[in-house]
């Protein structure tokens, strides 16, 4: 028996006994994670009061930001930016990368959405195979250590769903636009009545745009009606180099 | 005939100029790629070496470089007494059709300078910038075959698996508001981790705020048929909102008669960290959002069909070309001060001091010149008209405001005074007496000190901006109630209204021989007004000597020495004024306020 047929057939086995292991669950494809911190130093974290002050924080002392998160701005340590954050009285607080840095996947379904949601996990796009979520690194190694399937999500992913939604008002497009959806255009578009009767003739503003599941989902909580259109075909480029 | 129609004709008459004479060279058939906007770039100053200078201004986070191409007369010399220009496109890397506005708008300026005077004259008193494409990675990834025509970001690495920020939230004004942008790095309009984080928008800010004296910029985007202005965070109107308005319905105006498409005012959400907020809010520059074909649609809309170019560049070619003319022209004017030749800011940082005041306009005086509080006296205002013909269909809006709460006019806080169209206004120039009604009682401070500002408009030279030291369509004169008298201490005060440190200089304007004024040697902060959250936490700590910190007011007592000869009953009036230097490169331009006080010896 040749060494390639050997490895075949070793490869074939264990394939064979993770399916068993996982309950003949589908596997996702994709790349591994990396669930370590993407940077070893220590991450401080200071109250503010609005970004501005997040802005001249950088401004004057230099913060190295990791990212902000509500009025939290969180950064790395430096010895020299110390003393005057305290002298200024920030109170300082030392965080866990493990609960800052945050990873964009690819989840099975073994976990019910309502209790990744719970768990402070953002579902950001339902695929047929699996979630896209977004959640942090402690978070992702805690559902993998109880048996989820987590793999780095496509180089075009995650890519919103394409939405037209009609509205009564410019109110609407202003809540809209509030709850993040990419408003490509919001513009008035005319609708005649179906019965041929009725002169009445209801000027809707019509918005398409791009929106994420969980965005769509928060749409249709509200009352909007949210109509999912197909992504426009890939575009031929003629002779453009 | 109406304003609109008029400014109309006259932008279509610049047209037609353009049109009829055009040699244009580039093909608006189809879409440019990366590689065809950099050939184009380049022959561009290959065929108008005397007009045209390329340069880099920056790179992208994948290292791409950011070009600007610089158009004017003397190109390869920084003329830092001529108005800059800024035409960026391509923050969105999904919207092709802003590059090629940006092209066609280089073009057409580059090919008709020798033939259009009034082209040439605009050209040559203004340095104009063009950045077509300040997101290059997005724009290559949308042409990559491995990429995705519908990007909208840059192609920052986020670190957890996803890409881009949204360079339209990323500048620095209100930036991380929860209005119309998102802290989720998913997100289509992801802010970034802090404002200016992302490399394309910092090198324009930093390029920006190098510029001597820029007057507008227009951001060109898709799509909507939009013409947009600030602010971009909120539904409320921005201070100046009148001043940007006329400009917005003009240029909607003049986009409408090319090929009849109108333009909206207003895009019914809001953005933050946009770009027109930043240039508005923090240069009080006028700044305008074009958001071009096609009007309405899907995702679609980002890729319309090519024939949609020539129409989309030819339509918003004049509304550009008269926000240039308005940069351009110093045809009706006030000075600031008495060698002030309309060129703005018309102040100069001479290494030690600034060149002049503007708060004492010569073209702005009473009869008589002292203000009894309730009095009527004449309020003068001299327009100025460098054009050597009569121009007809001038408007002239004169207020009073209260200069602690704003040096801007118009402002909302201003009253009236009053308001004269259609005026004639001679070669030369002219004289408008109004009416005026001093003030009685005090400013918001307990001062008897108001500000008169004055605004000269026509349809081809709208003011761009509500500041008088950026402007010479807008002069402004401080006034001052109060008789002082020898002996006692004049107390004015200096507020740093800046986001930085600055130094406090202090000038006194026409003091006749033999008197004196005296100023403290250090003078010291004695109140600290709270303007921004940092210095809740007590950032501004500190301040030594005439440093002042963000917020800080100092108050200085300056006493007035007459001469010996001087005798009972005589009078002075003694302007005093303070300069700020802000202490961050690009950003040295004078701010600070004026006293004019009428000193009588006792």
């Amino acid at each position: 028996m040749s060494k390639h047929l050997i490895c075949r057939l070793v490869s074939m086995s264990c394939v064979v006994a993770l399916v068993l292991l996982t309950g003949c669950e589908p596997k996702i494809e994709g790349k591994p994670v990396n669930l370590e911190p993407n940077d070893p130093r220590p991450i401080l974290s200071v109250q503010v009061a609005d970004a501005d002050e997040a802005t001249l924080l950088v401004q004057k002392f230099g913060l190295e930001v990791v990212r902000m998160e509500g009025l939290t701005v969180f950064f790395f340590e430096d010895a020299n930016q110390l003393p005057h954050l305290v002298d200024l009285g920030y109170d300082l607080k030392r965080q866990n990368a493990y609960d800052v840095f945050r990873r964009v996947v690819r989840i099975d379904r073994s976990v019910p959405e309502a209790e990744l949601v719970a768990n402070g996990v953002r579902i950001i796009n339902r695929e047929k195979q699996y979630l896209i979520v977004d959640a942090t690194i402690g978070q992702l190694r805690a559902l993998v250590r109880s048996g989820s399937q987590i793999v780095a999500i496509s180089g075009h992913e995650p890519r919103p769903r394409q939405v037209r939604i009609a509205v009564e008002s410019m109110e609407d497009v202003a809540k809209i636009g509030a709850m993040e959806v990419d408003i490509y255009s919001a513009k008035p578009e005319r609708k005649e009545s179906i019965d041929s009767h009725q002169t009445d003739r209801k000027v809707k503003i019509v918005i398409y745009g791009g929106a994420f599941d969980y965005q769509i989902d928060q749409l249709k909580d509200v009352g909007y009606n949210v109509e999912i259109l197909p992504e426009p075909a890939p575009i031929k480029r003629g002779g453009q180099s | 005939m109406k304003k609109w129609i008029k400014a109309t004709l006259w932008a279509f008459s610049l047209t037609f100029a353009l049109s009829g004479l055009s040699h244009a060279d580039i093909d608006f058939s189809n879409f440019h790629s990366p590689s065809q906007v950099d050939t184009i770039l380049n022959e561009l100053v290959a065929a108008y070496p005397g007009l045209a200078q390329l340069s880099t201004i920056g790179t992208s986070h994948g290292g791409m470089p950011i070009k600007a191409l610089k158009i004017s007369d003397n190109v390869a010399t920084d003329e830092s007494d001529e108005g800059d220009v800024l035409f960026v496109a391509m923050h969105h890397a999904r919207e092709w059709i802003s590059v090629e506005m940006a092209l066609y708008l280089a073009e057409q300026i580059l090919s008709q300078y020798s033939t259009n005077p009034q082209l040439q004259a605009d050209v040559n008193n203004l340095e104009i910038w063009i950045v077509p494409v300040v997101n290059p990675d997005g724009f290559a990834y949308t042409w990559s075959p491995s990429g995705y025509r519908f990007w909208r970001k840059n192609r920052r690495n986020n670190g957890d698996g996803t890409f881009g920020v949204d360079l339209n939230r990323n500048w620095g004004y209100e930036w991380g508001l929860s209005s119309g942008s998102s802290g989720s790095t998913s997100s289509d309009m992801y802010r970034g981790p802090a404002a200016f984080s992302e490399p394309e928008i910092s090198a324009l800010r930093t390029f920006v705020n190098g510029l001597d004296n820029l007057k507008t910029m227009l951001t060109y985007h898709s799509f909507s048929e939009l013409f947009l202005r600030p602010w971009g965070y909120t539904t409320m109107d921005a201070s100046g909102e009148e001043t940007l308005r006329q400009l917005a319905l003009r240029s909607i105006n003049v986009i409408q008669a090319v090929h009849g498409h109108t333009y909206s005012e207003t895009i019914g959400y809001t953005a933050s960290g946009e770009t027109t907020d930043w240039f508005w809010g923090e240069h009080r520059v006028s700044a305008f959002t074009p958001e071009l074909r096609p009007a309405s649609g899907g995702l679609g809309g980002f890729d319309p069909p090519p024939a949609e170019i020539v129409p989309s560049n030819q339509e918003n070619l004049p509304a550009a070309l008269a926000l240039i003319h308005d940069a351009g022209a110093r045809e009706l004017w006030m000075k600031d001060y008495a060698a002030d030749t309309g060129v703005e800011p018309s102040a100069v940082w001479t290494g030690t001091n600034w060149s002049h005041a503007f708060w004492v306009s010569p073209d702005i005086w009473t009869v008589p010149a002292t203000l009894d509080q309730g009095a009527t006296v004449d309020l003068n205002i001299r327009i100025r008209n460098n054009i050597g013909t009569t121009q007809t269909n001038v408007r002239l809006d004169i207020y009073y405001t209260d200069p602690r709460i704003s040096l801007e006019f118009p402002n909302p806080d201003a009253t009236l005074i009053a308001s004269r169209t259609s005026l004639t206004v001679p070669s030369g120039g002219t004289t408008v007496t109004v009416p005026w009604t001093v003030p009685v009682g005090t400013n918001s401070w307990g001062e008897r000190h108001w500000c008169v500002g004055a605004i000269v408009m026509h349809d081809s030279d709208l003011p761009l901006t509500t500041e008088a030291r950026r402007s010479s369509n807008v002069a402004i004169r401080n006034f001052n109630t109060t008789e002082t008298v020898v002996g006692t201490n004049l107390v004015v005060a200096a507020t740093n209204y800046l986001d930085v440190d600055a130094e406090l200089m202090v000038f006194v304007d026409d003091l006749p021989p033999g008197w004196q004024v005296v100023l403290p040697p250090r003078p010291k902060p004695v109140e600290r007004k709270k303007l921004t959250s940092i210095e809740r936490k007590g950032l501004l700590v500190g301040a030594k000597g005439r440093l002042l910190r963000p917020g800080d007011t100092i108050y200085l007592p300056v006493r007035v020495i007459p001469p010996s000869t001087a005798g009972t009953g005589d009078k002075v009036d003694i302007n005093v004024h303070g300069g700020l230097l802000p202490l961050v490169a690009g950003k040295r331009t004078a701010v600070g306020n004026g006293f004019t006080y009428q000193v009588v010896v006792p």
